[in-house]
């Protein structure tokens, strides 16, 4: 430094905001993490500080003499979801919405709060959602059984301005039921101990007439004070960081997301999961991998489907020295993974294909109407009528050879609407706009029918068909109960005679 | 003219068979870019050199199949082959050429992909069949086959990280030329980072809907600072890719504004650097409002970053009129209703400061990038 410069320090109190100095000519003179130190000559310069989506912007102009120069940025436009300034009367407003429950029972708390770009929501909390917006959130079993229905329970704004509910429940395995298209649910995997409860935060967009959840920006705590995480900006913003990479797929995080992730994991077990799943995806051998796994495993239960394919990966490509055996290395799982990271290595672990094929187990639900999430593992709820059949409680080859059977007429109830609709199509060009507006919420089945149902009209001759041996595969690939395709088949043939409606 | 200079830009504003929302700003882009192309001040490009694949502007009639609707794969593909191969059935080598490929739609990127890149889809893509075009993967054909001795790839298009769809694998025949690729220099500038998404918006001064990233991009091809580039007897005076990512990223807020999106992401070349100019910078206009208006004769100065005079102007220092003095130039007048000035600056930040009489003096930051009206 020499004697005409100036010692400029920027910082911000967010430690993962991007920080940086900019000269007069707009050239970029110093740029880090958190806090900066750059000597610079006398000028005009602008000192920045991104944190989340919001940059702050100082001008600065250092004098000739000058020795040193601070400028600091609070924590404004953390995050978007982040939380208004906690309130003194927190904890009492803890103990009066919790119902009561036998000494053992969990809870599961859901809130909901508005946000995201749609809402043209800033930084802060926007005004709580009324009660209605819980409509048709539910808690259910595993194979979709209402176990709870959350809409109808008494609903609380909790400090963070969220609308929250909140279910008892005895020790398990759960589902919850997210409304999210059209009267249509999609299903989240949740475990309920007694010392750990999971806690469920989703903003909500508002979309034409309705609200719709963003699933993205989910948030899944285990933090015993159930905001917990929303008094606690800095995990907050390291679980922001975790979801963002896991969403784009990328491992490593700057060593002080992973501090973060490390050191609270004990509070939150879910921080702990989520340093897993980034350390998996950096895919380098660590000890600090062995220890996160034990010490999460000791937590939640080493039996947790995350923890379970996290070791098999980890033993598999020898991340993890030393790792030992646990409950639930051999088993099969007892419910999905949380994370759709986890979810993408069990389908490529060849010792636990069959779990994914067997459809008295709770992976076979799933692996067919798995809905396409960033981070978060979840599967589009089956339509009620046929919930008995499309997650069977009975079990054993009995079962399995009803599916089997079953499988053998769907091709029939196939050819017989491919021919229906050889004589009769309607307007392809409704077809065609219905089905991209529609796309993404569709199951495999539906898309394959619908797309044959294109094929179909692309043919002007009258005897159009489809290419010979169509619906037995599909009726293959399908490989849904019976009662579950012909209700399918039913209401996409309504909805395709009548396409605009 | 850089006679062997070549461009290849392309803008889609249309995907009827997809969910892809129609786009205003491509076009534009595509427009906004060639300009600065064929400004002999700029990239000097001979026009014939310059191919351009957009959507059509108004739309065909009767609508194109979805299956073929323009701009396809296959034009873009026959675009390039006429530059790359011409009508023989080798690449042309053009070592002391520069070729430019810009891209502007909706674009994407793959999650599995580790490395920076982009891809733009195609008009004709459909639910299933993401028809696209990598820019990336194109680019880094060119280095192989070293067609040219310089290669600028500049995607405007988001980067959304996707995990079944497919990028482009080229379709040209592998071209390896080892020896050349090592002196082939490649910038590639993209909108966002990865999984990131761009935005367009209208920019008041254009009077158009724009890409953020090629509005940003021409202001720094014709504004950024120029610098020392090489070294010993080789090294001059230019504006070099290092020079256009500061300038990007230092003047990003104040086009896209405090809360856009993040700043571009730039690949520099591995080895050495493209000279973009050797001009200085040009003058930018800018329009400095002043609320309250000034009514009584003031003095408003432009302060540069050493703390020195660069403008003074007089307000109302005749009935109507204002003079504005640029340091070192002749004073000129021009009309002044008491509420805005208009000045031409260099690309840089200033500060603004009022003195009227019996008021307290006002100041306030000048950026020369960006459409936003600066309130003094």
């Amino acid at each position: 430094m020499s004697s005409s410069e100036t010692k400029v320090q920027v910082s911000s109190a967010d430690p993962f905001a991007e920080v940086s100095l900019v000269d007069a000519h707009y050239r970029v003179r110093a740029s880090g993490l958190g806090t900066i130190e750059q000597s610079l000559p006398p000028g005009l310069y602008v000192a920045r500080a991104r944190s989340g989506d919001v940059t702050q912007q100082q001008t600065l102009r250092i004098t000739a003499g000058a020795t040193e120069e601070h400028v600091r940025f609070g924590e404004v436009g953390l995050l978007r979801s982040s939380a208004p300034e906690e309130i003194a009367s927190q904890q009492a407003a803890v103990a009066q919405y919790l119902p009561a429950g036998r000494q053992d029972d969990g809870w599961v708390l859901l809130g909901l709060r508005g946000g995201g770009r749609g809402s043209g929501e800033t930084s802060l909390a926007s005004a709580p959602l009324p009660p209605e917006s819980l409509q048709g959130f539910a808690l259910c079993t595993l194979d979709g059984e209402v176990v709870h229905d959350l809409g109808a329970l008494p609903a609380t704004v909790t400090p963070s301005g969220h609308q929250a509910v909140v279910a008892v429940a005895p020790p398990g395995w759960y589902a919850l039921a997210i409304p999210v298209d059209q009267g249509r649910r999609a299903l989240f995997p949740l475990r309920v101990q007694p010392q750990w409860s999971p806690s469920v935060f989703i903003e909500m967009r508002p979309d034409e007439a309705a609200w719709r959840p963003n699933l993205d920006t989910m948030q899944v705590s285990y933090d015993p004070a159930e905001w917990g995480i929303y008094r606690n900006p800095q995990r907050l913003r390291a679980i922001e960081e975790a979801r963002r990479a896991l969403a784009r797929g990328r491992g490593a995080q700057t060593p002080e997301v992973m501090g973060i992730l490390y050191e609270q994991g004990f509070e939150d077990p879910m921080l702990g999961l989520l340093a897993i799943a980034l350390l998996l995806a950096g895919g380098e051998a660590s000890s600090a991998f062995t220890e996160v796994l034990e010490n999460t495993g000791e937590l939640l239960g080493h039996d947790h489907p995350d923890l379970v394919i996290a070791r098999a990966v980890a033993r598999r490509d020898r991340l993890a020295p030393g790792l030992q055996r646990h409950r639930g290395d051999r088993g099969a799982l007892v419910a999905p993974p949380l994370l759709r990271a986890n979810w993408d290595r069990l389908l490529g672990l060849k010792e636990r294909q069959g779990e994914l094929l067997d459809p008295a187990g709770p992976l076979f639900a799933p692996a067919r109407n798995a809905l396409r999430a960033e981070v978060w593992m979840l599967w589009w709820q089956a339509p009620p009528t046929s919930m008995a059949f499309a997650t069977p409680a009975a079990k054993g080859p009995q079962q399995q050879r009803r599916v089997k059977r079953a499988a053998g007429s769907a091709e029939a109830l196939l050819a017989e609407l491919f021919s229906k609709w050889k004589g009769r199509l309607s307007d392809p060009r409704a077809v065609r706009s219905w089905y991209n507006d529609h796309w993404m919420s569709l199951s495999a089945v539906e898309r394959s029918v619908v797309r044959a149902y294109m094929q179909l009209t692309e043919l002007d001759e009258p005897g159009r068909t489809l290419p010979k041996g169509y619906a037995s595969r599909l009726a293959k690939v399908a490989d849904v109960p019976l009662p579950v395709l012909k209700e399918t088949l039913e209401r996409l043939s309504k909805r395709l005679d009548n396409p605009s409606s | 003219m850089r006679a062997d200079d070549y461009a290849l830009l392309v803008g889609i504003q249309r995907y009827p068979g997809t969910k892809l929302a129609a786009l205003q700003g491509p076009c534009n882009d595509v427009a906004h870019f060639k300009s600065w192309l064929l400004d002999p001040q700029g990239g000097d490009i001979d026009p014939q050199n310059v191919r351009e694949l957009i959507t059509d502007e108004p739309p065909l009639a009767p609508a194109p199949a979805l299956e073929v609707f323009p701009p396809t794969q296959a034009q873009f593909y026959a675009l390039f082959r006429s530059i790359v191969f011409g009508a023989g059935p080798v690449p042309i080598k053009r070592p002391q050429g520069r070729l430019y490929l810009f891209f502007s739609g909706h674009g994407f990127s793959d999650l599995h992909e580790t490395t920076t890149h982009a891809a733009l889809y195609c008009a004709n893509a459909q639910p299933g069949l993401s028809l696209n075009i990598n820019g990336t993967a194109l680019a880094n054909w060119c280095v192989r086959a070293a067609v040219f001795g310089e290669v600028v790839l500049v995607m405007d298009c988001c980067r959304d990280s996707e995990v079944s769809k497919k990028l482009d694998i080229v379709p040209l025949d592998a071209v390896n030329d080892a020896a050349g690729a090592k002196k082939v220099k490649k910038l590639e500038i993209y909108a966002v980072p990865f999984a990131e998404k761009a935005q367009e918006r209208s920019f008041k001064d254009l009077g158009r809907p724009q890409g953020l990233l090629t509005y940003t991009l021409v202001s720094a091809l014709y504004g950024a600072p120029l610098a020392q580039m090489g070294f010993g007897a080789g090294a001059k005076k230019g504006r070099s890719g290092h020079a256009l990512k500061e300038f990007l990223q230092g003047c990003w807020p104040d086009v896209a504004g405090l809360d856009g999106p993040d700043a571009p992401e730039v690949v520099l070349p591995n080895t050495g650097d493209i000279c973009f100019s050797v001009l200085p910078p040009r003058l930018v206009p800018r329009r400095v409002r002043l609320a309250p208006p000034v009514l009584t004769p003031a003095t408003l100065k432009v302060v540069d970053d050493a703390g020195n005079d660069y403008v003074v102007v007089d307000l109302l220092h005749a009935p109507a009129m204002a003079r504005v003095t640029v340091a070192g130039a002749a004073p000129v007048e021009q009309p002044f209703d008491g509420t805005e000035i208009l000045l031409e600056l260099r690309p840089q930040i200033y500060e603004a400061r009022l003195d009227a009489p019996g008021a307290p003096p006002r100041s306030v930051l000048l950026p020369t990038v960006g459409d936003s009206d600066v309130v003094l």
